[in-house]
């Protein structure tokens, strides 16, 4: 069994998984939807914000069960900013998931883990964090929601990308952008 | 020096690099590892957008976001010590300097009032971003992040602290009849981990009317000692003073149209008890017989 301590570096250092190459597909996706709505889009993760590669090495060695760490590490995945909406509604971080892709079982739940979990309640504006959930599904491969004080989403209660949009931030998304990136998906979760 | 040459945004900037890179230098030196962190560092590199969200975190109505806070006032630095062998030698690193001091009598007297601390002395009294103080204390851990403060106008020279372990004096709220309203502790969104400062310019600073929160340099440890006590690190005494001495050099600066030369040739009067390498300074006309005697015998 591993310890949370293991588990943190070993996601930290893996080799890439498909899940991987599905999570660069959504960000590229989400990068290009955002921006076509007028947002700037950064990315944010440990990788990014972290420069030297050493540094973050030393990190995931030596200091991984601390919070300073853990506030690097856990860092989501884009920083997002809208130049004309308020402030307050216009800026955001986002984190994505991608739920097995090698599986028939449909994903009922998505589990935010317990270390990333506490992080984002601790030091981050949690009600300011876009979760985006990949999924098999022909209809909605793209699901989405505010982190909030969920660890456990219930993954057909989140709404669709394009639902959240036009609920969340007040905007009309381009239909044919999100058609794209869910066409996409669905490729990439077709069974072999 | 000229009177101005401090007073502007760049050139305070320049004396914060230049410490900076004393620092880190000073900080390697004896084993610690440093990378860069930072909103700039963060939103590094030339492409339009990047600049165009450096650009947006500059700006005011921005500081009613907290996420925008978060990244806009994220610390400079991440430091490790990897010879100390425990997970609780990394840390951030905030590294900030200030050459000026509070000069009116008045706000003196409003910050000893709302700290209840009625001896507190001028040089105890230090300055730093009421935002930047907001984001150290709510988005990192505050017990791991460390403010070094280099400022001519405290006998300690260069302070250094968690920001756990720094007392908030007082901090801007509004301007009122009679003067700035403080924050009410009760009211600090800080505490209340709800919302932002909000926005607001100061008054009372100059330039960027950034508002401001005071904090207890009395109370900071000097960073030699706070190297010793929370590494062990074992300080040459020589290569220490080299960096105070550089500090020693910082002319204070005298904000342009809120401080006269009186008041402030004043306020160094009563510092240089405590701080006798501060120097008075008169605009153009500088002779010496006026500062000599200034500096005995101080107008009011």
């Amino acid at each position: 069994m591993k310890s949370n301590r293991q588990r943190t570096r070993l996601q930290a250092e893996k080799t890439e998984t498909i899940e991987d190459t599905v999570l660069s597909v959504v960000r590229a996706g989400i990068d290009v939807i955002l921006t076509d709505l007028g947002f700037y889009v950064a990315e944010f993760s440990f990788n990014k914000i972290l420069i030297d590669p050493e540094f973050r090495r030393l990190i995931l060695e030596e200091y991984i069960d601390t919070d300073v760490a853990n506030v690097l590490i856990q860092a989501p995945d884009l920083f997002v900013m809208h130049r004309k909406k308020e402030p307050i509604d216009g800026v955001f971080f986002v984190k994505c998931y991608a739920t097995p892709v090698k599986t028939n079982k449909r994903t009922q739940f998505i589990e935010i883990n317990s270390s990333a979990r506490n992080i984002y309640s601790k030091f981050y504006p949690c009600d300011k964090i876009m979760i985006l959930v990949s999924r098999r599904s022909e209809s909605s491969p793209l699901l989405a929601s505010w982190l909030l004080k969920t660890s456990r989403f219930q993954v057909d209660k989140m709404k669709t990308l394009r639902n959240f949009i036009e609920s969340e931030l007040h905007m009309k998304p381009n239909d044919e952008l999100i058609a794209k990136l869910n066409t996409e998906l669905v490729k990439m979760y077709e069974p072999d | 020096m000229p009177e101005t040459r401090m007073q502007s945004f760049l050139n305070r900037m320049k004396l914060t690099t230049e410490f900076t890179t004393i620092l880190l230098t000073f900080l390697q030196q004896y084993g610690f590892k440093t990378c860069g962190f930072g909103y700039e560092q963060i939103l590094r590199g030339d492409q339009p957008r990047m600049r165009s969200m450096r650009s947006l975190l500059r700006k005011l109505r921005f500081k009613e976001s907290p996420t925008a806070l978060m990244v806009k006032f994220s610390p400079d630095i991440i430091c490790a010590y990897p010879k100390l062998k425990s997970s609780d030698s990394l840390f951030f690193l905030d590294v900030k300097t200030s050459i000026t001091p509070l000069f009116f009598g008045e706000q003196i007297k409003r910050v000893r009032r709302n700290a209840r601390l009625a001896q507190l002395r001028r040089e105890d009294i230090g300055e730093i971003e009421r935002e930047a103080w907001y984001v150290y204390n709510t988005f990192y851990p505050s017990n791991k992040t460390a403010i070094v403060m280099a400022l001519p106008y405290n006998p300690k020279l260069v302070v250094a602290d968690w920001v756990s372990n720094v007392k908030c004096l007082w901090c801007y709220k509004k301007k009122g009849r009679k003067g700035p309203i403080p924050w009410n502790c009760r009211d600090c969104p800080i505490f209340n981990k709800s919302g932002t400062f909000g926005v607001v310019q100061n008054f009372l600073a100059g330039g960027s009317k950034t508002p401001h929160t005071n904090i207890h340099l009395g109370r900071m440890r000097t960073l030699h000692m706070f190297l010793s006590s929370e590494f062990g690190v074992d300080i040459e005494e020589d290569e220490y003073n080299e960096i105070l001495n550089s500090v020693k050099t910082w002319q204070l600066s005298k904000p342009p149209r809120t401080v006269n030369w009186t008041q402030f040739n004043n306020a160094i009067t009563e510092l240089r008890a405590t701080c006798p390498w501060l120097k008075h300074r008169w605009p153009e006309d500088t002779s010496s017989t006026r500062l000599d005697s200034f500096a005995q015998h101080p107008q009011t």
